[in-house]
């Protein structure tokens, strides 16, 4: 009896501890978790947790200094190009390891191996789109440059040197909360970081939603609510620039592109914000109080702690820049050095097109492709499940590109209403980012630019995503150049999904780089971009149909042309500035349209409120929320019964629907077609649109229309990566949003502002939504969130280490040989 | 007494060297070495290591002003860091009584042969 009880409590402790020490389902395990040694205790850092070390890597040539200051920058300074890398490696994966992988498990289809199946969709999908593809292409690019491969080499050993110093229960919070462990780090995974960027700037433009409603309305009619040419549009390149250049035979468009086939699709698990945007300025020193230039850049994307940018300061011979750099990369992407400062936006050309493939029989090994079979190629790629057996699949790929879908056997169509389909089945995905290209030496140029010059030089290597870069430089230069691959293509190329056999519809050729839209010193005295088009019309190349419109842009536009001696903290302020131009524009007609005497006493409230707004996104305005919700339902109204698609709905351009309102009192479009009667006119339209958004901004947010208060309809915030509850910020008390220069839409906005004054020696500032430290039980978690918030930017200094104050600095390392 | 020590200090000292469910060995020892019934053995496996974990994860949240037990209180919807001190100690509590019920139940078993 007595030797039952024992194996009875042995047995209930082991499995007890057993339980504890290992994840199920979603439960973390808690034993490994929880305790105070190597649990989520030892993530809680400590007043002093950044010390001065000493720290010995194999492989570094020389000493390596490096400065946290009191805001968790690290300065580097290194005596060479090898070891600046691999010191930014070290310090990157001391931040944020756990951010740099998972990253990397999201973009190469590998989140399986965390999480089991619920991936799988997504996982596949990343793969049938071809970024490992990509990814290797990038590689075979990156060494032929020596420059670039040195670097992402050192960057990958340095982030291995951290790695390998680890004990599990120095492991970021996450990977005990998901309970597995860090892999090597390796240059190739930089390269998959680089196409997780390429993937989440390239726009896209839902060819084949478009192509069913071309077949459904006729081509003047899908026209007329999705034209290719803008009346009202300010360009990026001032207009009245000249494009003085040979132009390549432009190609014609063939007849047939009119009449495309009618796809089935897949609906993509991921597909990029169609939010993406930002805005970047440069004014020239005749317009500021210095009479040095000033560039300013918030670039917009999803905001998520880890924040997706960390600042850095890297110093060595030859090279001294400061300012944001992607954990996964190396070098300072977007910031400044001793000379030149520069900024990006998002250029969002159509550079990924469908091309329906013609096969020779099932067993898919040839197809037609101008008059003549070509051999397909396949590709073998096997993804790792826990807790089961890998899935391998295989991806056709044609001279066009991977078939991401194809349509047949056990591929079902997931519904997933969030995210509308990208991939036709039985289509080749092109895509720029399957392009050799090498971005990395871009950034390792920039980062050493002496002047303008430098700077064009360069962007030359830059493939994709398509940026709008400007600089400014200590010797007063200002300009702006649309970076990246643009494809030659005929008018509206791509626009609906085109034929894989047809020669005409293909495209390879780029507009010479040289003669991509830009602008140097323009006599207004100030470059800028916010997304919108890139040329007026008289630049001799097709770019794309569908920029953002034009309101951002002309609102900056707008305050610059009317502004003389500014100051760095102007420009700061401008970055915050929330006057709504699209307000402006149709707020009037909307009101003059509304049916009074059908409205309740309720809805006369909330339409005195938004008749006295003052077009501000300001975080306490009522109006706003109005006026958002108003326009939401308003578009829904018109269009829902009319653009439905296999892949969701699409709505024109806000301007196509904007006119349209102000214009026209009756219009088919107006037409409910889920009713019988045709009574709806534009007045019937905004009248119950306007009711519609009172009762559910009622319903959400509180009876009294006092309540809607802008900032709590839009609650910005950032979460985390993986959305783990308690790692995010909620509720922010800012303002901003849609149409205006502070783009902040809910989670989404500006994700580093930055403002460099290019005096001899350059004053900048800047800040992250987010923080230095990728650890949420850091201090330095949301460090930068406040400056961020308020535009009150932090000072980013050049400062030799000599020159740095030492007060109040946190800790100083060395990186040496290790013997 | 003496069981209730032994363990407080092993419980501090053991999980820096080996394993976090090591404080069970130690509940273990403590009733092998100093004997007793497994109901007091258990109490005083669980409130030593349950005391010597509360004091280090007080520590460490005091060092740290509550950032991260307030967000992974939040994560298991929790009210407040402080219960997951409670959790954590709880948990260690459990192991090391077990520790000491297992031994009480060895120790008896041998000398009652013996």
């Amino acid at each position: 009896m007595a030797k039952v009880k024992q194996v009875l409590t042995l047995i209930i402790s082991i499995s007890f501890i057993l339980l504890l020490n290992h994840k199920i389902e979603d439960v973390p395990p808690l034993g490994k978790l929880l305790n105070p040694y190597s649990g989520f205790w030892q993530n809680a850092e400590g007043f002093d947790h950044f010390r001065n070390k000493n720290i010995k890597i194999d492989g570094a040539k020389d000493e390596v200094r490096i400065i946290w200051d009191e805001n968790l920058v690290p300065h580097i300074y290194a005596q060479n190009d090898h070891d600046l890398y691999l010191a930014q490696g070290y310090v990157t994966a001391q931040l944020r390891l756990w951010q740099m992988e998972f990253q990397i498990y999201f973009a190469s289809g590998r989140l399986c191996e965390l999480v089991g199946k619920k991936a799988l969709q997504l996982d596949e999908f990343q793969r049938r789109i071809g970024m490992t593809w990509a990814a290797e292409k990038t590689m075979e690019s990156v060494k032929d440059d020596e420059a670039s491969w040195t670097a992402i080499q050192a960057y990958s050993d340095g982030v291995n040197a951290y790695i390998n110093s680890l004990d599990p229960g120095d492991y970021p919070l996450e990977y005990k909360i998901l309970d597995y462990s860090p892999e090597p780090w390796t240059p190739f995974k930089t390269a998959l970081f680089l196409k997780y960027m390429a993937w989440d700037l390239t726009e896209d433009k839902d060819d084949f939603a478009k192509t069913e409603l071309l077949n459904r309305f006729g081509y003047d009619l899908f026209q007329s609510i999705f034209p290719s040419d803008h009346e009202d549009i300010e360009p990026i390149i001032p207009e009245g620039t000249l494009f003085e250049f040979d132009t390549l035979e432009i190609p014609k468009p063939p007849l047939n592109y009119r009449n495309p086939v009618l796809p089935v699709g897949y609906n993509a698990p991921v597909k990029p914000d169609p939010d993406n945007g930002s805005n970047n300025w440069a004014v020239h020193g005749s317009r500021t109080r210095s009479g040095r230039p000033i560039l300013a850049n918030d670039p917009h994307l999803n905001q998520r702690l880890p924040s997706i940018w960390m600042l850095i300061h890297m110093n060595a011979p030859g090279t001294n820049s400061y300012g944001a750099s992607f954990p996964g990369a190396p070098g300072v992407i977007l910031g400044f050095n001793e000379h030149v400062s520069w900024g990006s936006t998002n250029v969002g050309p159509d550079i990924m097109d469908w091309y329906k493939i013609e096969f020779k029989d099932e067993s898919m090994e040839e197809y037609l492709y101008d008059g003549e079979w070509k051999k397909t190629e396949f590709r073998t790629e096997t993804i790792k499940i826990k807790g089961e057996e890998a899935k391998e699949i295989s991806i056709p790929i044609t001279h066009l590109g991977p078939i991401a879908y194809l349509g047949k056997g056990g591929e079902t169509v997931p519904s997933l209403p969030r995210y509308k389909g990208v991939a036709p089945f039985g289509f080749a995905l092109r895509w720029t980012a399957h392009d050799p290209s090498n971005e990395i030496r871009t950034f390792l140029k920039l980062n050493r630019a002496k002047n303008y010059d430098d700077c064009v030089d360069a962007i030359s290597s830059f493939i994709c995503p398509s940026q709008n870069f400007v600089f400014a430089t200590t010797e007063g230069d200002i300009g702006l150049w649309v970076i990246g691959k643009l494809p030659l293509k005929w008018k509206d190329q791509g626009k609906f999904l085109l034929d894989g056999k047809d020669k005409s519809h293909a495209w390879e050729t780029r507009i010479p780089y040289l003669q991509n839209p830009h602008v140097k010193n323009p006599p207004r005295g100030f470059v800028s971009s916010a997304n919108q088009h890139s040329t007026d019309s008289t630049y001799p190349y097709y770019i794309q149909w569908d920029f953002d419109p034009y309101m951002r842009g002309r609102r900056i536009n707008q305050v610059l042309e009317q502004s003389k001696g500014v100051t760095a903290s102007d420009m700061m302020a401008l970055q915050l500035d929330s006057r709504n131009l699209f307000a402006d524009k149709v707020l009037k007609a909307m009101l003059s349209k509304v049916i009074q005497d059908n409205l309740t006493d309720k809805e006369k409230e909330a339409f005195e409120i938004v008749s006295s707004w003052n077009r501000i996104m300001g975080p306490e305005e009522v109006g706003a929320s109005i006026f958002v919700f108003w326009w939401e339902y308003m578009e829904r109204k018109i269009w829902d019964d009319d653009l439905e698609t296999e892949s969701g709905n699409v709505y024109p351009d806000v301007l196509v629907t904007a006119e349209m309102i102000m214009d026209s009192l009756e219009s088919s479009w107006y037409d409910d077609k889920t009713t019988d009667e045709r009574t709806e006119t534009s007045r019937y339209i905004l009248t119950i649109a306007f009711k519609m958004a009172v009762k559910e901004l009622g319903n959400e947010f509180g009876e009294d229309p006092g309540e809607w208060i802008w900032m709590d309809v839009n609650n910005p915030s950032v979460p985390h990566v993986a959305e783990i509850p308690g790692m995010g910020i909620y509720g922010l008390p800012i303002g901003g949003g849609k149409h205006v220069i502070n783009k902040q839409k809910h989670k989404h906005g500006p994700s580093w502002r930055f403002v460099a004054e290019m005096k001899d020696e350059p004053e900048a500032y800047g800040a992250i939504p987010g923080g230095q430290s990728g650890n949420p039980g850091s201090r330095f978690y949301s460090n930068f969130m406040e400056n961020w918030s308020t535009g009150d930017l932090v000072p980013l200094n050049l400062l030799s280490y000599d020159q740095q104050t030492k007060e109040d600095n946190l800790a100083v390392w060395t990186i040496s040989k290790a013997k | 007494m003496k069981r209730f020590i032994f363990c407080f200090i092993g419980a501090l000292i053991v999980g820096w060297i080996f394993p976090w469910w090591s404080v069970f060995v130690v509940g273990l020892a403590a009733a092998m070495i100093f004997g007793g019934a497994g109901s007091s053995s258990f109490l005083w496996g669980f409130l030593g290591v349950f005391l010597a974990w509360f004091v280090i994860t007080v520590f460490l949240d005091t060092q740290n002003d509550s950032i991260l037990s307030t967000r992974m209180a939040e994560m298991f919807s929790l009210p407040s860091g402080m219960i997951m001190v409670t959790l954590s100690s709880l948990i260690g509590g459990l192991i090391g009584g077990l520790g000491g019920l297992l031994g009480s139940l060895i120790r008896a078993d041998y000398f009652s042969r013996g």
